[in-house]
Formats: C-alpha cells, sequence, structure tokens
C-alpha cells in the first residue's frame, strides 16, 4: 500500500486553502452575526483573505527557481509557476470582487456575508482547477468554481433578473459540464488513465490511438466543455444573459476568473497533452487546427458584430468578452502548433502560451475597471445600465467617468494602455509563426478590433458629449474607487512597463514542460 | 452461440403467451361485480385520505435538498470505513483517520452554518 | 454472445442522448435538470465500463465524485429553480425571457 501524500503537499495548495478556510469563516460569521448588521465587514474580512492567498502565492512564485514543477498528492496536484501565476490572478479577483461587493449589495438590499464567502470558494475552485493535472480533480474543481457562480448571479433577490440568469448559468452549465465529463471518460477508456502526462505518454508510445474515433468525440466534448466556460462561439448563447443579468460585482468576477481558469486549463491541456503534433486528426493534425480557426473566426465576429447594436452596456461588454476569448483563442492556436517537450518548437509554444497569459492578467483588470465603474449606477436591484443613462456623466463624476473610459480603450486596445500591448503582442506572436493561415486569421482579428473600437468610443461618446435625458441614480463607494485605482494602476503598468510581467508569463508557461 | 437465447426466448414467449391467456380468461369467465371500497385507491389498508396530487409545503424541498447534500457524503464514508482496517495494519491508521475528520469537520461546519441559518426550523 | 464493453458503451450513449435531448426538448426546468442528471449518469457508466475493461479501480472512484458533484449541483439547482418559481409562478423556461428585447 503505497500513501502518496506528504504534509509538504499542503503547502503547495495553500492559497486554496486559506481562501477556503476564510470563506468557511465568513458563511460562519454571516450566521453568528446579529441580524441588523451591516455586513460590510464580512466583505472586508474576504478581502484580507484574499490579500493572505495573494501574499502567499507572490511567496511560492519567490521560492520559484526555472521551470519546475511539483505534483502533489499523487500527481493529481500540481504546483508550478504557471498555476501560481494563476493563483494570484484569482486572489486579485477575489480581492476586488470583495471590495466591489460590498457597498453593492447594501444599496441593493442583498446585503448577505454568504456574497464574500461563494466568491473565495469560486477563488479557491480557479486556483485548483488550474493547479489540477488529472482530468478528473479538474471537473471537480470546475464543479467548485462554477456552483458558487450559479448561485452569485441569482445573488439580488429583488432582481428578477438575476434568477433568471441563474437559472440560465445553472442549467447550461451543468450541460457543458456533463459533456465535458463524457469527453474525459472517453479519453480515459482510450488511454487508460485521467493523468495529463500519462495520456500524453500514451499517445507518444502508440501513433494509431490519437486518430481512433472515441479520442476523436472525446477532444471535442472535452473541448466543447472548456468552450462554453470560456464562451467561444458556438457555445456563446448564455453570456449576455447571464452577464447581464448577474449583479455587476459578480459579472466582472465571472469576466476575470472564470475567463481566466477556463483557459488557463486549456493551455495546460493543449499545451501539455494534446498540442497539434502529438494528436493526428487527419492528415498532420491538420484537421485539428481547422476546427480551432473556424472556432476562433466565429467566436470574434459573434461576439464584435453581435455588440454593435446592443444599447444595454452590460450586454455590450458580454459581447466583447465573447470576442476577447476569439482573439484568446489565437493565442492558444499558435501555442498549440508548438510542443514544449520539443527543442525545435518549444519558442513557439511558449510565445504563444505566454500571449495568452499576458493577455488576460490585462483583460482582467481591464474588465474590473470598467465594470467597477458601471456597478455605481444602480439602486434596490435596478441597475441602470442603458447607455443613455451614461449621458453627462464624465463631468458629474470626473473620476469615475475617467475610469471608465480608459477601462474602455484598454479593452479596445488603445496604446499605452494595457490592453493595446497585450493584443500586439498575442498578434506578434501569430505572425512570427509565418504560416500564411495564421497571418490570414491574425488579419481577420485587427479587422475586428477595429469593428470593437466603435461600440467602446461610443460609451465614451455618450460620457462626455450627450445631454442627460433622466436622473440616474449612482452611489458613491469607497471600495469601488479602490477598486478603480488598483485596476488603473495595473492597466498603466501593464501597459508603460510590459517586460517585467511578459517575464512571468514566459516563465510561467515554460514550468509546464513535461518532467 | 446463441443457444442459451433459445432458451430465454422460449421462457419469454411461453410467459407472455401464459399470462395473456390467464388474463382473457378471467375477463370473459369470472363475474365482475364492481364496489366503492373495491375501487378505491389501495392504501396498504388504511382509508385512503385526500387525493394524492395535492400540493406540498414548499419545506420539504428545503429539506429535501439538504438531505441530499448531506446523504451524499456517506458515499465517501462507506469504501473509507471498509479499507479502514487495513491502514491500520498498514500503521496509517492515525494519519487515515485524521483525513476523515478533516472531511467530517468541513461537513460540521456546513451542518452550523445550516441550522444557524434557520433552515432546520419548521416555522 | 457475451456482453462486452460497446453493449455497456452505446447504452450510455444512448442514455446520454435520450438526456440531451430531453434537455433541448423539454420546457420544464426540473424535467431539464432530471436529463442533465440522466447525462451525468450515462457517464458514470462509461467510467465504469472502461473501468472494468481495463481492470483498474480508477473508473469507480471517480463514480463516486461524480456523484457527489451531482448531488450539490441537484442543491444548488434546485434551490435556482424554487426561487425562480416563487418570483415567477412556473417552471417554464420558455417564459423566462426578461432579457428577450
Amino acid at each position: 500500500m503505497e500513501i502518496t501524500f506528504q504534509a509538504s503537499d499542503l503547502w503547495g495548495i495553500l492559497p486554496a486553502l486559506i481562501l477556503i478556510a476564510f470563506a468557511s469563516v465568513a458563511a460562519l460569521m454571516e450566521v453568528f452575526a446579529r441580524p441588523d448588521q451591516s455586513r460590510g465587514f464580512i466583505a472586508g474580512f474576504g478581502a484580507i483573505g484574499s490579500l493572505v492567498a495573494l501574499a502567499v502565492s507572490i511567496w511560492q512564485w519567490t521560492g520559484i527557481e526555472g521551470a519546475y514543477q511539483v505534483p502533489l498528492f499523487g500527481k493529481m496536484l500540481v504546483m508550478d509557476a504557471f498555476s501560481t501565476f494563476f493563483n494570484g490572478i484569482f486572489a486579485v479577483g477575489a480581492l476586488l470582487a470583495c471590495l466591489l461587493g460590498g457597498r453593492y449589495l447594501r444599496e441593493h438590499k442583498a446585503d448577505f456575508g454568504e456574497y464574500t464567502a461563494l466568491v473565495l470558494f469560486a477563488a479557491a475552485g480557479m486556483g485548483l482547477m488550474v493547479q489540477s493535472r488529472d482530468l478528473v480533480v479538474m471537473f471537480v474543481n470546475l464543479e467548485i468554481m462554477s456552483i458558487p457562480i450559479y448561485v452569485l448571479s441569482g445573488f439580488v433577490r429583488k432582481n428578477r433578473r438575476g434568477a433568471e440568469s441563474a437559472l440560465k448559468y445553472f442549467l447550461m452549465g451543468s450541460v457543458a459540464s456533463a459533456v465535458l465529463l463524457y469527453g474525459v471518460a472517453f479519453l480515459y477508456g482510450m488511454t487508460g488513465s485521467t493523468d495529463l502526462v500519462a495520456m500524453r505518454e500514451a499517445f507518444d508510445a502508440d501513433k494509431a490511438l490519437g486518430t481512433s474515433l472515441l479520442v476523436k468525440v472525446g477532444m471535442v466534448f472535452l473541448l466543447g466543455g472548456l468552450a462554453f466556460k470560456v464562451a467561444l462561439a458556438p457555445f456563446h448563447l448564455w453570456t449576455p444573459d447571464v452577464y447581464d443579468g448577474a449583479p455587476t460585482p459578480v459579472t466582472a468576477f465571472m469576466a476575470a476568473g472564470v475567463k481566466a481558469a477556463g483557459f488557463a486549463v486549456m493551455v495546460r491541456v493543449f499545451a501539455v497533452t494534446f498540442g497539434f503534433d502529438a494528436l493526428e486528426f487527419g492528415a498532420d493534425g491538420k484537421g485539428w487546427v481547422g476546427l480551432f480557426y473556424a472556432l476562433a473566426v466565429a467566436t470574434m465576429f459573434a461576439g464584435n458584430l453581435a455588440a454593435i447594436p446592443q444599447v444595454n452596456v452590460k450586454r455590450m461588454l458580454a459581447y466583447s468578452s465573447i470576442a476577447h476569448a476569439g482573439y484568446l483563442l489565437v493565442g492558444i492556436i499558435t501555442g498549440a502548433f508548438g510542443d514544449l517537450g520539443s527543442a525545435t518548437s518549444a519558442a513557439t509554444a511558449i510565445g504563444g502560451n505566454s500571449a495568452v497569459l499576458y493577455y488576460l492578467l490585462t483583460y482582467a483588470f481591464s474588465t474590473f475597471l470598467v465594470l467597477a465603474a458601471i456597478s455605481l449606477f444602480g439602486k434596490d436591484g435596478e441597475e441602470f445600465v442603458h447607455i443613455s443613462d451614461f449621458a453627462g456623466f464624465g463631468f458629474k463624476r470626473p473620476f469615475v467617468a475617467l475610469a471608465l473610459t480608459l477601462g474602455l480603450l484598454s479593452l479596445a486596445g488603445i496604446p499605452p494602455l494595457g490592453g493595446f500591448f497585450a493584443k500586439f503582442y498575442l498578434f506578434r506572436e501569430a505572425m512570427a509563426l509565418q504560416k500564411p493561415e495564421m497571418v490570414w486569421l491574425t488579419l481577420l482579428a485587427i479587422v475586428n478590433s477595429m469593428i470593437a473600437l466603435y461600440y467602446y468610443l461610443r460609451v465614451i461618446v455618450f460620457l462626455y458629449m450627450k445631454e442627460p435625458t433622466r436622473e440616474v441614480p449612482a452611489f458613491e463607494s469607497k471600495g469601488a474607487v479602490a477598486v478603480m485605482i488598483v485596476a488603473l494602476a495595473a492597466v498603466l503598468l501593464l501597459g508603460l512597463f510590459p517586460d517585467g510581467y511578459v517575464e512571468m508569463a514566459r516563465r510561467s508557461v515554460e514550468s509546464l514542460a513535461l518532467r | 452461440m446463441h443457444e442459451q437465447y433459445v432458451t430465454l426466448a422460449t421462457l419469454a414467449v411461453v410467459a407472455v403467451v401464459l399470462g395473456g391467456l390467464i388474463l382473457i380468461l378471467n375477463r370473459i369467465l369470472g363475474p365482475q361485480k364492481w364496489t366503492k371500497s373495491k375501487l378505491d385507491t389501495f392504501e396498504t389498508g388504511n382509508e385512503p385520505e385526500g387525493d394524492a396530487r395535492h400540493r406540498f409545503s414548499i419545506r420539504f424541498y428545503l429539506v429535501a435538498i439538504l438531505f441530499i447534500l448531506f446523504d451524499i457524503e456517506a458515499v465517501f464514508l462507506f469504501p473509507w470505513a471498509v479499507v479502514y482496517r487495513e491502514y491500520i495494519g498498514a500503521g496509517l491508521g492515525l494519519f487515515m483517520f485524521m483525513e476523515m475528520l478533516v472531511f467530517v469537520t468541513i461537513l460540521g461546519l456546513g451542518l452550523a452554518y445550516v441550522w444557524r441559518k434557520g433552515a432546520l426550523e419548521w416555522d | 454472445m457475451t456482453i462486452g464493453l460497446t453493449h455497456y458503451l452505446v447504452l450510455a450513449a444512448v442514455l446520454f442522448g435520450i438526456g440531451s435531448i430531453g434537455v433541448l426538448v423539454r420546457r420544464n426546468a426540473i424535467v431539464v435538470f432530471m436529463c442533465i442528471e440522466l447525462m451525468l449518469n450515462a457517464v458514470n457508466l462509461t467510467f465504469i465500463a472502461f473501468s472494468r475493461f481495463r481492470g483498474t479501480m480508477d473508473g469507480h472512484v471517480i463514480a463516486f465524485f461524480v456523484m457527489a458533484v451531482a448531488a450539490a449541483e441537484a442543491a444548488v439547482g434546485l434551490a435556482i429553480i424554487l426561487h425562480l418559481f416563487r418570483t415567477r409562478k412556473s417552471l417554464n423556461v420558455d417564459e423566462a425571457n426578461l432579457m428577450r428585447h
């Protein structure tokens, strides 16, 4: 009988453990606090928990040297630079969501401490999901992430759209989980393992395995489940309703956290196990490439074209988040052309995937910046997010309007903000492949970025150049201001001094190499 | 290869024919006198009370939801209990006990939350 | 003829298919949810069939975890459905259309 558990394994999952501990205590604080007491202090407690988790992630990062990977709990989980990078992002996401949530929930008469507990649980799930080396453990953690978010999207009970958004997200999310798991079942059956590294070894040992029907079906199902979580077309139809109906802080947490976690898993799966080299679907893995191209192009256009006519800013941002998923997929494709284990193509894999990481980092901060500003508009379960509600706001609340403007410009990819450099880096890596089809894909992505400019700028036009038509309630919130300052600083830093962060992203991807 | 299925098929045919024959004969030959007590719903010999399709209190659903959650944890307790003796033999008894203790503690936290939240109160 | 791996896989695929068709055509949220459970159980069957076929225990353990996850999903799902029913007095998912403009 062999037990592959050591006490030191706990160090590897410490950020998640901290988040879970704080979440449990937050839930108990909610029930043991006086009923008439404001729950702001629980949100503050959650923010402290996220800060501790962030500090631990940074501490773990400083202990990491070169490309390294520590298997934990009998190779179920790993700790590497990659997972530590994402643990940091999720801790920041939880921190910002807690800061944003406190006042927002009080204004909307949904002041419950469960918000904090659920946010922290979801963040822990995201972190463990990225640390998973085993696909079933990944599935369990996917659910630990998803289930709190189903609840959070219907958290404001006075908002009837919230209940609807929760139901839609729940039903469609559960179907996606089942599909993903069915894919895992097939891959398990064909390779005899759910461990990503063992699966890769099985594919390398038997080249015919990659072409078998069940592996193809399994891969398509696995990809479909992940595509749902990150909102790739044609699995994106839930996004606008859920992003619109969910409370704005939750929308921000979803856009920043769930998307990052989903893409992180995609990077791990496609960089470690199923690169285009490992699986031969059609000749030379071309079939896979074609599938990915189709997904990327469909996602970019589906997002951007649907965003143009939107007058509801949250819906517009939902469609724009779909478009961003399309750009990110370009990076995944670039990375999947390379193979981290090979001497010749490792550079391609590192370039493409680290561009995805950098993009996710800037996207997280840009969305938080925009949605923190938008979350201030509303009262008693009703959010005022029609584009005309922002008219004339630019001079009434200059700082909030400035944050909103810069956030939108960063999403649009205007220099010198973070969004610009992220796009630039991503497209440069795609072009560096020197494949004609990648050049075309990049050109399509650039065209799409230009289309996107239209609907981002339109909000700014309303902010500064239109007269208000009705009185819109907008509350003051110190938490939201703090979020905006943090996110603004991050977006500027990521745009002006990208080198250090690019290096971080590259080191993270390098750590994924098999050992 | 298929011989064993012949037996099965024969049995199936005989069962269907015999069953059908008895039902039909009963219908043709038997006396048919329906009374109220014969037509009533059979409820283990008790007097049936009310309509079976009445609405349940919403509290049943809450209890049911909580029941599912705490009930499914037995799925993890049972295999642990089955192999625990082997772990003691391997000198890992304390370790496995601590593992389960952590699991049960987390469940306990959940129970404390539910209890204080008032979800276990009936009114 | 002996019952082999293929039979179980086909059975699971049929169950999964029934589940997914149910999700697509049924309109009652509870029934949709039951269909999702059916899909998850089809996956369990696949895991256990493969586990038996390969002679490892992994699939059995996985099935336990899937059951636990399904229970957690069921609890949250039923709560969400109940909440929607309280505000809407209907379980028809087609009537959940506040956001369709």
